[in-house]
């Protein structure tokens, strides 16, 4: 297994998860996540060699909807979903900065 | 009546005409106005709409019709089960207002069947905990005592229907999320396998885990209402187009020869001593009742909990991805400058409780570049031998059976890290990882600081056997009193 984890590694995973965190809620992850993880690590005790992943419990197989149109939401429903709008919009920072631009 | 009628009672006196369905709804609403005060089991309620359904059912027993199999029955719907009327907040900030525009497939079908949705209740954030200490809204109490958490995910529902608040409720089950508050509040739990309920309408946590099940006060009713919701759905691909067995119909029937597993690991010192005690004892009503009790080995039981808590963060981080404050839910306040980047990571991160965040946390780490086959691909090859090792104890024998939980319900801020509620799970995350069925039912109770607080018996049964499972369940319960009792609060003076 990786070395302990450290207050760097979970700053980036933060990042990563698009999760603003203070350096308290940081910590907090990192103590309790050091902790699962070492539980999780008997899972280096079992034999894994040539063991192939199961990413699902059952055999599915794909059944494909025939390609017509059906209901939707409308516009409207959308719209009163979203929490800032501005008709027939949904408001965000801006994406693109100035100097892209 | 309500805390002790059972669902076919209600259904044959409303089609009768002796009660109606309205009057049947009076009576949860009058209920949880006195009751739930103490308890939060409820998120909120709907009794305009549900008044309504209840006259129009009761229009329709008088004009000759037969409004389904459920008719007049209330049921509360956990608060991550999607409804277009009404709030589907998943007991998180991040959803406190929200309103889906649309209802889910499991809650459809109660309908058409004629069921009354009563209302919606509280439930660990994102169902994420094994105590319903994790809402962002309350804290919801066992109600055989106060003091104590009712289990969770799902503890609201088995608080509500515990405490005869609704006749049943709905669940999802993700690693026992149903099941362990159905065993710590002396209920009827099921986990349906994985791919006989719809999940369309079911807010996903662990998409290859993730199932909607009824907690019910005995046997019969969770088999009823599991007739009503299991079956394909073309909205949800994963759900198995697979025969639903009539489960009422043979409910009683023997089952010849009957083999129960009991696996070493299962009746260990991880366990609370009285949870061993209780279940022994209900090893010995089946032996009674002449089954061959077998011992098994289930080695991999000790890798359970860790191959779980890699597997569902990483499908809930994904999962929770969507939420970004965008398109729906909470948009936090924003600074002049803030980015696209700032808008989704504040948004996230004051939306989200503590649990959530670290289950995120957790997931986005063991996907991440470096640790993903140290982790995640691990515990997917570990996942392949925990179902292999499943699937040959099924050939010995018809269930394997063992306590739900180790303990009794713990009290409420007991389980201080997160590591340790995590191992509540262990005896039914293990199920969902190998995608089986399950049903916990009250086993007897355990003596615990003067109080007696109920045992939960785990009976598993191979992938779309929910018929033998019910069947070994109902079997137990028709030779037991444990679901009948009923805890002090449920019987409330001015509620009756």
């Amino acid at each position: 297994m990786p070395e302990p984890l450290s207050l760097d590694t979970v700053r980036h995973v933060a990042h990563l998860a698009r999760l603003k965190l203070d350096d308290d809620q940081l910590e907090d992850c990192r103590s309790q996540l050091a902790m699962v993880l070492d539980h999780v690590g008997r899972l280096n005790d079992l034999d894994l060699k040539d063991v192939e992943p199961l990413a699902h419990p059952t055999q599915l197989f794909n059944h494909l909807d025939e390609d017509v149109v059906g209901p939707s939401l409308s516009v409207e429903q959308i719209l009163d979903l979203a929490p800032v709008t501005e008709a027939p919009y949904i408001v965000v920072p801006k994406v693109i900065d100035n100097e892209s631009a | 009546m309500l805390e002790t009628e059972s669902l076919n009672q209600i259904v044959n006196a409303v089609k009768r005409g002796e009660r109606s369905a309205r009057e049947i709804v009076r009576e949860c609403l009058d209920r949880i106005d006195v009751l739930d005060g103490d308890l939060s089991s409820f998120r909120e309620t709907y009794p305009d709409e549900a008044i309504a359904v209840a006259e129009a059912i009761d229009r329709r027993i008088a004009s000759g019709e037969d409004p389904g199999p459920l008719a007049g029955v209330p049921i509360a719907l956990k608060d991550n089960i999607v409804t277009d009327y009404g709030r589907t907040s998943c007991g998180s900030l991040m959803l406190e207002s929200y309103r889906s525009p649309f209802t889910s497939t499991a809650v459809e079908r109660l309908q058409q069947a004629g069921a009354i949705i009563i209302g919606k209740t509280n439930c660990d954030e994102f169902a994420m905990g094994s105590s319903t200490e994790h809402c962002a809204f309350a804290i919801t109490r066992n109600p055989w005592d106060l003091s104590r958490v009712p289990g969770g995910s799902s503890g609201g529902s088995a608080t509500a229907v515990t405490s005869g608040l609704c006749l049943a409720a709905l669940g999802s089950d993700t690693g026992g999320s149903v099941r362990q508050p159905a065993a710590f509040c002396g209920v009827v739990g099921v986990k349906p396998s994985y791919g006989r309920v719809s999940r369309y309408g079911l807010v996903a946590f662990g998409s290859s885990l993730d199932q909607i099940g009824p907690i019910t006060r005995n046997v019969a009713d969770s088999a009823a209402i599991l007739q009503v919701i299991a079956g394909a759905d073309r909205r949800d691909s994963t759900c198995a187009d697979i025969h639903v067995a009539d489960y009422q119909e043979r409910l009683d029937a023997p089952i010849s020869d009957l083999r129960i597993g009991v696996p070493r690991q299962y009746l260990g010192d991880r366990n609370d001593q009285e949870v061993n005690r209780v279940i022994n004892d209900a090893i010995g009503v089946f032996r009674d009742l002449g089954a061959e009790i077998i011992e098994i080995d289930l080695p991999l039981t000790e890798y359970g909990v860790a191959t779980y808590y890699v597997i569902a963060p990483a499908e809930a981080s994904g999962n929770l991805a969507r939420f970004d404050g965008v398109r729906y839910g909470r948009r936090a306040e924003m600074n002049r400058d803030d980015n696209l980047h700032d808008l989704y990571a504040r948004n996230r991160g004051e939306g989200f409780g503590p649990e959530v965040r670290r289950r995120i946390m957790l997931g986005t780490f063991v996907l991440s570049a470096g640790y993903y086959e140290d982790y995640y691909r691990r515990a997917l090859q570990a996942r392949r031998l925990i179902k292999e090792e499943f699937d040959s104890v099924f050939e010995q024998c018809h269930a394997i059976i063992g306590p739900t939980a180790p303990s009794p319900a713990f009290t409420i801020g007991e389980k201080q890290d997160a590591l340790s509620m995590y191992l509540c799970d262990v005896y039914t995350a293990i199920t969902n990882i190998a995608g089986h069925c399950a049903i916990s039912i009250p086993a007897g109770f355990a003596g615990v600081d003067g109080r007696q607080l109920p045992v939960g018996l785990h009976i598993q049964c191979k992938s779309f056997d929910e018929e033998t499972m019910f069947r070994i369940a109902r079997l137990f319960e028709a030779n037991t009193d444990h679901h009948l009792q009923r805890p002090p609060t449920a019987f409330s003076p001015t509620a009756s």
